[in-house]
């Protein structure tokens, strides 16, 4: 009998997991599952993003999570030793890396044998394994134990290890790749090379939803020009830059407004801005759409994404976008949409907010622009007949 | 886009980009040309600059310019987060000396003492760090509760959708969409608010009336769509609003003030009329709150908060300048279920008609309103 099961191979899952990556295959596996599509999760019992540590409430062995059967294993493999310290100094600072120490700096990342073990000896089971994203050992090393089924969602992003031989040599021996956005195919292609097999999917698509701003604003207290961030906070996400210029687009005569912060991490707040910049922390699914409904403008300052659903979720309330112009994607998005606007440094973040601030009827039609960009390119049935497409091509040519 | 498509956006004096109404046109990378030009104008004139956090920080800090007012939840989560940074007390501080062989000398000195001094110095903060760790953690539910208590004091109700379609709690009873739609006359166009799934609309439709719907949810506005109804995305107060003046002559709403809060049905009604025209008719097709079966039915639909009883609404209605308003009650009963009520009673010897008539009173009033 033909296997019918596609499973995703993510590093980490669970409902409440913050990450792109990690809340594409949720949404994507279940709306397959929803379709009729046999679906399963082959993961790890992490759950912290940086420690990658089991010591969480995930145990191996199997669950369902909203129908979908999702199998953990432990991570008994990895060692976070001075020499994997010291190999990813080396690639950050684009210095040259040994084939050998950039697999054993890939191993060590997050890696999961008995997971490799489970993929060799059920690959008759399943249709096809697709792997998300690139830069992970379960990733990595899964690839390599079953080449012949293995797709991939990268989540590409213009970075120091994108470039390694290592993943070069991963992403052509795949049957093919999925990818979010045209502009990380394009990436993809020019690190890579030709003869990448794959094509653009999308990704997630974002259904309507009904939000309560007003809830929002009466439950955290918060009046006036809502500025809103929803994503992790770090460095990596550019959330002390977007601190930074915001506080001093106040002190240069802005306009009266609060910046929101929500999601996981920390970020430094000085404390003579702490009645303008908010942070809110973790918020659950229902505060968090309300956060997008009263917000004025939703800024990603990130230069790092492969999708940003958080412009996608903006758009579907219609609230124009702010984002960064070194980030491909997003700029494509907001370029491709006219959906918002994009700074480069600090002149034009304050021009650009100065703008969209000012201007409510701009606002609006640029929100109602953003929404129908989202509704043509990212709905379900587009994604789910790409996904498809890719699957059929990468069977055919095996 | 092409290249014709230039923004006609203008900069005023104080140099805020101005967009027309008309946005036909507006392209955002011209738009983006504007900015970062009026961007380096401002550079160049000196009129903004850019610092660090810290500096700005210790200007204002030294200034005392700065807003301290702040919200108790907002100042609570800003000095817990500070509270969890210093929590963490260790014995393992870093230690410096000098340079030079006293320094060397006095840095192993203090390196000795830590190590001899850590079994005991842990044992305190140990104790220290779980002191630190429980009130770090009251705060914590303490900025629970009263985002708690908040969310209880906000009466926005439970969405149409989430009662209607994922709870699958919708009201099936349609009695008076008939009525209510032979009121107005004949050729207006009806605008219903809050059309909800549609179901006026599609009587509308099927007796060849034109009509459309003013819907905020667009979950609610994709199951007219998929119905081949005709609904406008708006929040029907704003719709409301954005109309000019004695413009309006049909409107159809259901269950009116049921779902707000009360401030909206006040706002909905004044603004009702100022909007419609002179001889504009407003229809409203409520629940019936004599009625106690009726009542009943009504609260199991939990996006309903309230009832608004036909006396109270007419009320509304004639101080919003309605010269001409009326009640009828429809949703009758089946009499024969009141009939065997009665009987099933009859034993007790009192007269129970009065009590039938509170409990099988008609399901829903009809109220017309006209200018």
């Amino acid at each position: 009998m033909k296997a019918e099961t596609v499973a995703f191979i993510p590093p980490r899952y669970g409902l409440g997991l913050v990450g792109g990556a990690e809340n594409l295959t949720r949404m994507l596996a279940e709306e397959l599952h929803r379709r009729g599509w046999p679906v399963e999760i082959l993961t790890t019992c992490g759950v912290d993003a940086h420690s990658w540590s089991d010591t969480g409430d995930y145990r191996p062995g199997v669950e369902v999570i909203n129908g979908i059967t999702v199998r953990r294993f432990l991570q008994t493999g990895r060692k976070y030793t001075r020499k994997v310290y010291r190999i990813e100094r080396r690639i950050l600072q684009r210095k040259r890396v040994p084939f050998r120490d950039q697999e054993y700096w890939i191993y060590n990342v997050v890696s999961c044998p008995d997971l490799c073990r489970y993929l060799e000896e059920n690959r008759d089971r399943y249709r096809a394994f697709v792997f998300i994203p690139y830069i992970f050992g379960t990733t990595y090393a899964g690839i390599k134990a079953v080449p012949e089924k293995a797709y991939i969602i990268p989540c590409l992003h213009d970075e120091p290890y994108a470039y390694l031989e290592a993943f070069r040599r991963m992403m052509h021996s795949v049957r093919g790749i999925m990818f979010n956005t045209p502009p990380e195919e394009d990436l993809a292609r020019r690190i890579y090379g030709p003869g990448l097999r794959g094509k653009v999917v999308g990704g997630v698509a974002v259904s309507p939803y009904y939000a309560d701003g007003e809830r929002f604003r009466h439950k955290f207290s918060i009046s006036g020009d809502i500025i809103l961030y929803a994503g992790r906070r770090e460095i990596f996400k550019n959330t002390p830059l977007l601190v930074r210029y915001f506080c001093n687009y106040l002190e240069n005569g802005g306009r009266e407004a609060r910046l929101v912060l929500i999601g996981a991490g920390s970020v430094e707040i000085p404390f003579s801005f702490r009645s303008h910049v908010i942070d809110l922390g973790g918020l659950s699914e229902r505060d968090k759409r309300d956060a997008f409904a009263a917000a004025t403008v939703v800024c990603n300052p990130s230069t790092n994404e492969s999708l940003s659903i958080v412009l996608m979720e903006a758009w579907m309330r219609e609230v124009p976008c702010l984002v960064h112009g070194g980030c491909a994607v997003t700029r494509y998005h907001v370029e491709k949409s006219g959906g918002g606007l994009w700074f480069e440094d600090y002149p034009t973040f304050h021009e650009a907010l100065e703008t969209l601030l000012a201007n409510p009827v701009l606002r609006r039609e640029m929100g109602r622009r953003g929404r129908e960009y989202v509704e043509v390119n990212y709905n379900w049935d587009r994604i789910v007949e790409a996904f498809e497409e890719v699957l059929r091509e990468g069977e055919a040519a095996g | 886009m092409t290249s014709e498509d230039r923004s006609p956006a203008t900069v005023d004096g104080t140099g805020t980009v101005r967009i027309p109404e008309d946005l036909e046109g507006i392209d955002v990378t011209s738009l983006m040309e504007e900015v970062r030009d009026r961007a380096r104008r401002k550079v160049e004139a000196g009129l903004y600059r850019e610092r660090e956090l810290s500096d700005l920080e210790r200007e204002r800090t030294a200034s005392g310019d700065f807003q301290a007012a702040m919200d108790p939840l907002h100042e609570l989560v800003f000095v817990t987060d500070i509270a969890r940074q210093y929590a963490q007390v260790t014995s393992h501080y870093p230690i410096g000396a000098r340079k030079g062989p006293v320094g060397w000398a006095f840095l192993l000195a203090k390196k000795v003492i830590r190590r001899f001094m850590t079994p005991y110095m842990d044992a305190v903060f140990q104790k220290q760090r779980e002191f630190n760790a429980q009130v770090v953690k009251s705060l914590d539910l303490f900025a629970e509760m009263i985002k708690r208590e908040r969310e209880r004091s906000y009466h926005g109700g439970m969405d149409r959708y989430t009662a209607w379609v994922e709870l699958g709690l919708a009201e099936e009873d349609f009695s008076g969409l008939q009525e209510a739609l032979e009121v107005f006359p004949p050729a207006e166009e009806i605008v219903e608010l809050y059309s909800g799934r549609g179901e006026f609309l599609e009587e509308a439709a099927g007796s060849g009336r034109k009509a459309y719907g003013v819907e905020q949810d667009p979950r609610l506005i994709r199951i007219c769509q998929q119905k081949g109804l005709k609904v406008l995305e708006a929040d029907p107060l704003d719709y409301l609003e954005g109309q000019e003046a004695d413009s309006l002559s049909a409107v159809f709403v259901r269950d009116m003030g049921e779902r707000n809060e009360l401030k909206h049905l006040l706002f909905l009604v004044g603004a009702l009329g100022s909007r419609m025209e002179r001889g504009g008719t407003v229809v409203v097709l409520n629940h019936h709150p004599r009625s106690v079966l009726g009542t009943e039915e009504a609260y199991q639909d939990p996006s309903i908060l309230r009832l608004v009883h036909p006396e109270t609404m007419a009320a509304l209605f004639r101080q919003a300048g309605f010269e001409e308003v009326r009640v009828s009650l429809l949703g009758e009963f089946d009499p024969e279920s009141r009939r065997l009520w009665e009987e099933h009673l009859s034993g007790v010897g009192l007269d129970l008609s009065g009590l039938a008539d509170s409990f099988f009173a008609p399901r829903r009033y009809l109220l017309v309103a006209r200018r």
